[in-house]
Parts: C-alpha cells; structure tokens; sequence
C-alpha cells in the first residue's frame, strides 16, 4: 500500500510492528491481528504527514537517563526510512504516540 | 489500582532500607539524606498512562483465560504462573482461539464479535455472519477429529441433530464458566473507570486546545486567501472550510497546502527521491485540489510509477485552470510557521495548565528558567534526574527526580524507580557516579566510541547502576515488598532492564573484587576512589569493553551468540569477552604491584579482605 512494506518503532525494548500486504497485520504485546486496509491507509496518511519533516536524529546527552526511540519503514523495495533519537523527539512526537495508541486502541475495540 | 496514583515519597523508606542494606549500613546516613532531600515530581504521560492500563488488562485477561480453561477441564498445570506479564504459551493462545479468541478480546468489547463461546449468547451484539462463523469455530473444534466438518452449508441441519444437543450442553456449562470469570473480571476492570475516564478527559482537552489553535490559524489565513478562494468555500461550514484548505487533521500534522511548497515540488521533479515519496506528496496535493472540487483527469498518474506519470502531473497542475488554486510560496510559508507555531503554542497551553504541571511548578522558585525546565521535561515525558540538580532554601545540593508511566512501561516501574534512586544517591554537586557534571552540561563533552548520542561514562555508570538496583530490588521482593507495582504485575525479570545482561556480565568481577571501592567511589561521585586501585588505563578499557558490548547489544547482537557464532558481531562480541578477561588479570597485577608489595595489616586502603 502507497509502497509501504513495514513498520517497525521501538522504545523502551518493546516494539509496535505493522506489517502491510492484502492482510496486513499488527503485532504489539498481546496483539496479533490483521488490520483493515482502509485502517492501514489512514494510519499511513497520518503517519507520513507527522514526520514530513522530521530529521533522522534527536539526541540529548545532557539527562542522565536515556530513553531510546526508533521508527523504521521499510519500502516494498526493501528499502529503509529510519528515524531515532535518545531523550530528545521532534516537536510532535506527542502526535505519533497518540496516533500509534489510537491504532492499538482501535484495533483491541475492533 | 490505586497504586497509579500512589504518593512516591511514602515510598522512600522502603528505599533507604534496600539500598543501605546493598552499600553497607555505613553509607545510611547519606543515602536517607539523599533521598529524603530530593525532588521527586510524579506527572502523567496521558499516553503512557493509557497503554498502562492496557497492560494491566493484558495481565489480568491472561490469568483469567488460564483459570477459565482449568475450570472447563483442560490440564494448564504447567502453564500457570505466579504472575502474568509476559504472553502466554502459544499452544495456549491457539486453545483460547477456539473459546474466547484471545485473552484480552475474550474479556474485551469486541468479545461479542469475536469469541466463539459468546456467539451463543442471546444478548450479543455482533452481526449474524460474525456469528455464524464463530459457532461453526467452535462446534468443529469440540467435535471429534473424524466428524464430518461443519460448514455454513450443513449448520443448519446439524442443528437438528442429538449430537449438536449435547454439544451445545458442552457449550452452555462453558459459558456460565466464561459468564461467571468475565462477571468477576469486569468488577476488577471497573477499578481502572476512573483512570480511564481521566485519560479520556485530557485526550478531549487537549484536542479542544488543538482546535481552538487551528480555529486562530484559520481565521488568521482565510483573511490572506486569494478572493477566489474565499469565494470558492464561502458557502461551506467553519469546519468544511478549514477540511478543504488545510485538511482533517489537527495541527500537529503537515496541512495540505504545505504540500506545495517549493521543496516538495522540488522532490517530485528529483530523480533522487523514490516513487512512493513523490505518491505520497502528490497524493496529499490532489486531495487539496479535490476538496476544492478539482476534477482529476487520470487518477493513475497519481501513483508517480513513471517519468511519464510525473510529467502529466506536472503538466497537469501547471495548467493556469489548475495553478489559480496553488497558493503563493510566501502565503504557503507563512501559513506553515503559523501552524508550527500555533501548535507550539497549544502544546504550551495544554501542559502547562495541567494539575501535575501547577503542583510542579509550586516546588520550584518562580523564574523563567524553570518553567521551561519543568515544562520540557514534562512535556518530553522525561524519566531521569536533572543532570546539574537544584538547590534547596537551605543552599544545598538536591537531585530532581521526574518520573511518570510511559508506555511500554508496564512491568518495570519497581525497577525504573529504584534505578534513578540509585542515581541520586549517586549524585552530588561534583556529577553522578562514574560521570563528572562537565559530562551532562557540556555538548562537547567526551562521548562513547561507538556511539556519539551517549556520554563516554554514560554505559559504565548506567550498567553499575543497574546492577546494585537489581540487588535492592531483590532485598525488598525477599521480604515480599512490592513498590509501585504488586507482585502480579511485575517483570520478574529485569537482568535485560535498561542495560543488557550481558553488559552487566562484564562488570560482575569488578564488584565481587573491588565493591566498597566502587560503591565508594559511585556515591562520591568520585571515579579515583577505583582507579587508584586498578589503574587508570585499565579502567579506561574497562569503560570501552563496556561501551562496545553495549553497542553490540543494542544492534542484535544477544539473539545471534547461540544461533549464529560466525556472525561478525558475535565474534566481535567474544573478543570483547577474551579482552575483558585480559583486563581483569591487568588489574590484579596492578593491585598486586601497588598494594600487596606493601604491609596490609595497618593499612585502611586495603582491599585483602575481598
């Protein structure tokens, strides 16, 4: 879909993957499940227009505690986007959190 | 539940207590004052606090799958735990797929459409296919092996048969087993409805907030539309309006018309950029065109699979009937940095007027620097202790602790916890453990090798740190002390927490050798009171076997070393492990050369006894 293979982001060691094909599927902790593709569309639509101008990196070295980030897309021709930071986001990260837990909170409501 | 909003400082003689017991008695005094003087400031990440309770759910959705499939019958003896954070077996999961479809949907909402058991409740909501195929699911899977299959073709006349009689006896005395666990399970839930609700409530605040900017922004640009424009959408709503121009979504996400800027016209035209990149822009700059009422004469040029594609596009929206309807570059400009700026903005609103944000602030001296402190880190959702500190109204150096439930949290909220209380005592005006202050206000302080977003001592630190909060983690969970999280909700398994075991395998010899010269020197803040026992240089490579693990661990290489040991970095991995051994054999003739030359009877700097 719009060439779109996978999504992968990871934080805190847990990662929320999304994989798109005709039966794309979602795995994040308890949930395996396969997703809409209007679903999947919209959640592509948001996500690209929430990182249009992300840079690849956002580090902050300053905090004494890391917490470590990391979304990767993956290309039908197996090429990669990735995006990561540590301790520092870009401006609206809070917008992707809350559209990935949308997603989650989609899918387990059905 | 009510531990989510539990008061963190009632916590901190529990703390004290483990860690005086894993330092020594000696260093009480300082510890308690440590952490009885620090700052410690419990906010919400909304977020975190909504995938939190998700993972309660998941916890407690898992224990009662297990006891609903031991009450029908079927032997889950060694599948049952003392407490469920991790997923279940998977020949579990696929039983459960036959009675209640997993877990978490079986006592979920979406149970009616899908768990096989709930299909034959009258009360169920789900529509007649759903419940068709959810019957015939469970029939075929209760029925013996050499049955003939049932099939949406055959139900309704096997429904006539004894066997489906005696089938559905079966399937009624396990649905008042399920009735009865999803009863219980949902009085349980009901605790959380406050939560939940608190959670909803900020979700619409800060949407409000959201709208209410983009509403500003609009009325702002709608006075600076071409008159064309204004006319083509006058007849439309506030809403309708602000749709067609600047798309459905808040104001956190790249508007439409921003999808005309020069830049992005640049990356369709560029042989560099790849067709699905140009897709996605055209797609959103044809949307903008649609809403307007723009008809697209070939929608397959749209999907940029060609040269040829892109130039009808191009073609296309430079026509004059077309490019009447694209906004200047200046306008479209501006009307980016405006949405930046209003979402900044609703951002600055959103936080700063939220409860947990105000108690923070009162803590603190009124003064610019830290409001800004407060409200980044808040906003950040920052877990960590401020790199410099702060000082109390007596002048004294105190940590400053944020702490709240992100996501991915659930589990390790003992372990989060006790870690940076670990950093605080650590800490002192001079740096934090291993870490010199320089090392955290500095951007051209020194950094890891191998990978610059970390400090040199950052991983040495973090690792020792992780260490000892693991034994006082054990020194409490001994005595049956649970912080934050009971018992049944936390990971009984932190060795991978934060740093990874195997990086903490390499620096388990240094505490069995040398622990009251590295605890002495982690709460001084003082990395000499160790090297001057096992030399500079072998510290250094100490620190940089550590950094490299650390890497290596961070890139995959802990799920290769059994599955694949000619992998580069396994190897790489194992030379890491030889040279650390290396480095020990160092440090011993290092000791032995300065110390054991020398008498030891009288000597306070001593280490014979380990």
């Amino acid at each position: 879909m719009m060439g779109v293979k996978n999504i992968t982001f990871e934080k805190n060691g847990k990662s929320l993957n999304i994989y798109i094909s005709n039966k794309s599927k979602i795995l994040y902790k308890d949930i395996s499940k396969t997703i809409d593709s209007n679903v999947v569309f919209k959640y592509l639509e948001s996500l690209f227009s929430i990182i249009d101008d992300w840079k690849k990196e956002y580090i902050d070295t300053k905090t004494i505690d890391e917490e470590y980030w990391n979304l990767s897309i993956t290309y039908v021709d197996d090429s990669k986007k990735e995006y990561h930071g540590k301790s520092n986001y870009p401006s609206n990260f809070e917008a992707f959190e809350r559209l990935n837990q949308k997603l989650i909170n989609e899918v387990l409501n059905g | 539940m009510d531990k989510l909003n539990i008061i963190l400082k009632s916590l901190l003689p529990y703390v004290i207590d483990a860690f005086s017991y894993v330092y020594g008695e000696e260093y009480r005094s300082i510890i308690s004052s440590k952490i009885n003087n620090a700052l410690i400031i419990p906010y919400h990440d909304i977020e975190g606090l909504d995938n939190y309770i998700y993972y309660l759910k998941c916890c407690t959705t898992r224990k009662f799958a297990i006891q609903f499939l031991e009450e029908i019958g079927i032997d889950v003896q060694k599948y049952k735990k003392s407490n469920y954070t991790e997923s279940l077996d998977s020949d579990i999961e696929k039983i459960l797929e036959y009675y209640i479809y997993s877990p978490y949907i079986g006592f979920s909402k979406s149970a009616d459409y899908l768990a096989p058991l709930r299909a034959f409740k009258d009360n169920n909501n789900a529509d007649s296919e759903s419940l068709l195929k959810n019957k015939i699911k469970i029939i075929n899977y209760l029925l013996d092996s050499e049955h003939e299959q049932i099939t949406e073709d055959n139900f309704n006349a096997f429904t006539e048969t004894k066997e489906y009689s005696e089938l559905l006896k079966k399937i009624n005395q396990y649905n008042s087993v399920y009735e009865r666990l999803l009863s219980e399970y949902n009085d349980w839930s009901s605790q959380l409805l406050p939560y939940e609700k608190y959670v909803e409530y900020e979700k619409k605040r800060k949407e409000r907030i959201l709208q209410k900017k983009k509403d500003e922004m609009f009325e702002d640009i709608f006075s600076k539309l071409p008159s064309f424009l204004k006319n083509l959408i006058a007849s439309k709503t506030l809403k309708e309006q602000q749709d067609a121009i600047l798309g459905p979504s808040d104001i956190s996400y790249t508007s439409l018309l921003e999808y005309f800027k020069q830049e992005q016209m640049e990356k369709i035209m560029s042989p560099e950029v790849k067709s699905f990149d140009k897709a996605w822009i055209v797609f959103r700059q044809s949307s903008y065109l649609k809403n307007l009422g723009v008809t697209i004469p070939n929608e397959n040029m749209l999907k940029c699979e060609s040269e040829e594609d892109i130039i009808k596009y191009l073609n296309f929206i430079n026509q004059d009937s077309i490019r009447k309807y694209i906004l200047s570059e200046e306008l479209i400009s501006y009307i980016s940095s405006t949405r930046k700026r209003k979402y900044e903005e609703a951002l600055r609103e959103y936080y700063t007027t939220r409860k947990d944000f105000t108690d923070t602030i009162r803590m603190f001296s009124n003064n610019s620097n830290n409001f800004e402190t407060i409200y980044n880190n808040i906003k950040n959702k920052i877990v960590g202790i401020l790199g410099q500190g702060a000082t109390n109204d007596n002048n004294e150096f105190v940590s400053v602790m944020f702490y709240t439930i992100r996501i991915n949290d659930g589990g390790f909220l003992f372990h989060s916890f006790m870690h940076e209380n670990g950093h605080i005592i650590d800490q002192n005006p001079n740096g934090c453990g291993f870490e010199q202050l320089n090392d955290f206000v500095n951007d051209d302080s020194i950094k890891n090798t191998y990978d610059k977003a970390y400090r040199k001592y950052e991983k040495f630190n973090e690792t020792l740190n992780d260490i000892f909060t693991i034994e006082a983690i054990k020194f409490l969970q001994n005595k049956g002390i649970y912080l934050i999280e009971s018992e049944e909700f936390t990971s009984l398994d932190a060795s991978n927490s934060n740093t990874a075991l195997i990086t903490k395998n390499l620096l388990y010899p240094l505490i069995q050798k040398f622990r009251p010269q590295v605890i002495k020197a982690k709460i001084n803040a003082d990395p000499e009171e160790l090297i001057k026992y096992i030399g500079e240089d072998n510290f250094e490579n100490l620190v940089d076997a550590v950094n490299k693990v650390d890497y290596l661990s961070r890139n995959g290489v802990v799920s290769k070393i059994d599955k694949s040991p000619e992998d580069a970095m396994v190897l790489e991995y194992f030379e890491q492990v030889e040279r650390v051994k290396q480095i020990y054999i160092n440090i011993d003739n290092f000791y032995a050369n300065k110390f054991e030359s020398q008498s030891t009877d009288n000597n306070e700097n001593s280490i014979k006894q380990v």
